[in-house]
């Protein structure tokens, strides 16, 4: 009696277990996945590039493009970060519970090491300050040869993972700053168009003769040892990036800076990078596009005096918020345009979709709606955090000086380029906008660094 | 007949103006002012996003322009984050704007040595009340810098009413005359708590 229980009790476990191995390799279906390798670059007005522009000579970039998913309205919430911040929230991780449940998604691996490499590449030696290091995991003196064989590296072992994203953040479009000869000497050449590895030869043979050895990091239009370089006659200005300060400068002393020189220096920055561009994406295309996922992203823009501005931190208006956006799905052959409204905190998310695609999205718009990945309002603030934008998906977009309790209405459908304030004959939605950016108020984390956080978003 | 129409419109329009008084916008927190009948409402603003409301008063008080803001409901810890970033924000504005970017320097004038701007920090009836004052010129921007003609006092204070789950903000201009803070917890005496 008790052996025949046994013997039952024995079959009914075995049927369980083998009940539980079916259940198992049912959802157990294994989701093809691809690596996803970025290629972030900083301050890359998109206003130059092709597709965002008619006029745009940057046929790399452009190659790119036109296999890719080319995002036309991305828009950074705070002008001096980069995807690697957005990454490292904590937020993120909540957020993508919704693709583990459809085990659509390999989050196991994304926990410990999504973020593969994040460097940061300059033609220059950096002496790293505390906030600075904070922003960037390593510095070093570099050409775009040099650069080329490193990504090489990179992407190889980006290829080699699996399911993860590599990114490489790169400041190309930011320039060194040692001493006002020096440096004036170096755009100067650049202007002429001298090779690239002569200038970082020179800048670093340069180098040890200089006493001070002051070298920072800046935005390309932001001191002003640049500034006075392009301002004729010796017209000395005394940078700031103060607002208010800012458009008094200018309305007296704009007239005296040679713009077209500025744009002309940038533009030949532009090309350095188009270059670099196409010799990685070259290199993708003939080893990994079976394999991985090829983006290429900036992190924001830059004002040129559009609004009295020439810095990226200080206002949050389109130029500054905004950023090209492709990506290039392993086997995509032609361009598709998203139009939906996304953010760098967005980003992040599609990022992480991209891994699981494996086969090019038809319709990645709807893909955005369906998921609610687009973004109908997004939140900007300038570097001090007081002012603040809300761009809205239906076109409104309010900047709101939070001290001076300053608002600017503009309706982007009608005025792309955010220069008629319409504040005072639509009062209920400047209303409704300003409670919304003081609502943002209690959800903002200040920290007593320089500016605040992107962990906020 | 015709006389009597315009009167009647008359009435209708203007009746609103004067029927609306401090205590009936603040009726929505439950909140009363012992001066409610003596102070004008100049404009009345108010928004929610859906979760919380938002309300916006400029009040005449005697010579005085009082701005009055009340966000709620909002839970204490909130009120308290959105108080510190207020603050925070505001005490910024007097020192030259960071960047992220070491270098890039601003020279802009700062007033934190000459009128540095005061925090006092006060309780009525339990209510702990934060004042801000400072120095400005008749820009009336917080780190504007004075000069001896152009020179006006503004106060901002704020306080959460536990009970009532609301912040308030309140924000008075003086021209130096008189004292800025005085003017402003007087006017916060009046509250019922």
């Amino acid at each position: 009696m008790v052996k025949t229980y046994i013997q039952a009790l024995i079959i009914l476990v075995l049927i369980s277990a083998c009940a539980t191995s079916a259940k198992k390799n049912t959802s157990s279906v294994e989701v093809k996945t691809k690596n996803t390798f970025v290629l972030s670059f900083c301050s890359v007005s998109r206003k130059f590039l092709p597709i965002y522009s008619n006029n745009s000579t940057y046929s790399n970039i452009g190659r790119v493009f036109s296999q890719s998913l080319v995002f036309m309205n991305a828009y950074s919430n705070v002008s001096w970060s980069n995807l690697k911040r957005y990454f490292a929230r904590e937020s993120w991780k909540e957020k993508y519970r919704k693709y583990d449940q459809k085990n659509e998604l390999p989050l196991q691996v994304w926990d410990s090491d999504i973020i593969h490499h994040t460097f940061l590449r300059v033609p220059a030696v950096e002496n790293v300050e505390d906030d600075i290091s904070d922003y960037y995991d390593d510095v070093r003196l570099t050409s775009v040869d040099n650069e080329f064989t490193e990504i090489a590296n990179l992407m190889k072992q980006a290829a080699s993972g699996s399911s993860n994203i590599s990114i490489v953040h790169f400041k190309l479009m930011h320039y060194p700053y040692l001493t006002d000869q020096l440096y004036a000497l170096m755009l100067k050449s650049q202007v002429l168009e001298k090779s690239e590895i002569d200038l970082i030869e020179n800048y670093k043979k340069n180098f040890a003769s200089y006493p001070d050895k002051k070298i920072f990091f800046q935005v390309l239009f932001g001191f002003k040892e640049f500034t006075n370089y392009f301002i004729k006659n010796g017209t000395r200005i005394d940078y700031t990036n103060d607002h208010d300060e800012f458009v008094n400068w200018s309305k007296s002393k704009g007239q005296n800076v040679d713009f077209a020189l500025l744009e002309k220096v940038y533009r030949f920055r532009l090309g350095v990078l188009d270059k670099l561009v196409g010799k990685i994406y070259d290199l993708y295309k003939s080893n990994y596009e079976n394999s991985m996922n090829f983006v290429i992203t900036g992190d924001h823009g830059e004002a040129f005096m559009e609004h009295d501005n020439l810095t990226h931190a200080g206002i949050p208006y389109d130029e500054v918020t905004s950023f090209f956006y492709s990506a290039h799905l392993s086997g995509q052959t032609k361009m598709q345009l998203v139009h939906s409204q996304v953010s760098q905190k967005e980003q992040e998310s599609q990022l992480s979709f991209l891994t699981s695609v494996s086969s090019v999205y038809s319709d990645f718009d709807n893909f955005l709606i369906s998921n609610e990945e687009r973004s109908s309002k997004i939140y900007s603030f300038n570097c001090a955090g007081n002012i603040a934008a809300i761009r809205q998906a239906n076109g409104w977009k309010g900047i709101y000086n939070l001290i001076s309790d300053e608002f600017q209405l503009f309706n982007l459908n009608n005025d792309p380029n955010e220069k008629v304030d319409i504040s005072s004959i639509n009062k209920t939605i400047k209303m409704q906008m300003q409670t919304n950016i003081k609502f943002k108020l209690d959800r903002l984390k200040f920290n007593n660094g320089t500016c605040i956080s992107a962990y906020n978003f | 007949m015709k006389k009597n129409f315009f009167l009647i419109l008359f009435i209708l329009y203007s009746f609103p103006l004067y029927s609306i008084t401090l205590d009936e916008n603040l009726r929505v927190v439950n909140l009363e002012h012992s001066s409610s009948k003596d102070v004008k409402v100049l404009n009345s603003e108010s928004s929610n996003d859906g979760e919380r409301n938002f309300i916006s008063l400029k009040l005449g008080v005697r010579n005085l322009i009082i701005n009055l803001e009340v966000l709620y409901p909002i839970l204490p810890e909130k009120a308290e984050a959105y108080v510190k970033n207020n603050f925070f924000l505001l005490l910024k504005s007097f020192e030259s704007i960071p960047t992220p970017y070491v270098g890039q320097i601003t020279k802009k004038q700062n007033c934190l040595t000459t009128n540095p701007p005061q925090l006092v920090q006060e309780f009525d009836r339990k209510v702990e009340l934060k004042v801000l004052s400072y120095f400005t010129d008749e820009s009336r921007k917080p780190g504007s810098c004075p000069d001896k003609h152009n020179k006006y006092e503004g106060c901002q204070s704020f306080f959460f009413l536990h009970d009532k789950k609301a912040v308030f903000k309140i924000q008075v201009f003086v021209n130096g005359k008189s004292s800025c803070s005085k003017e402003l917890l007087g006017f916060i005496k009046g509250f019922k708590f």
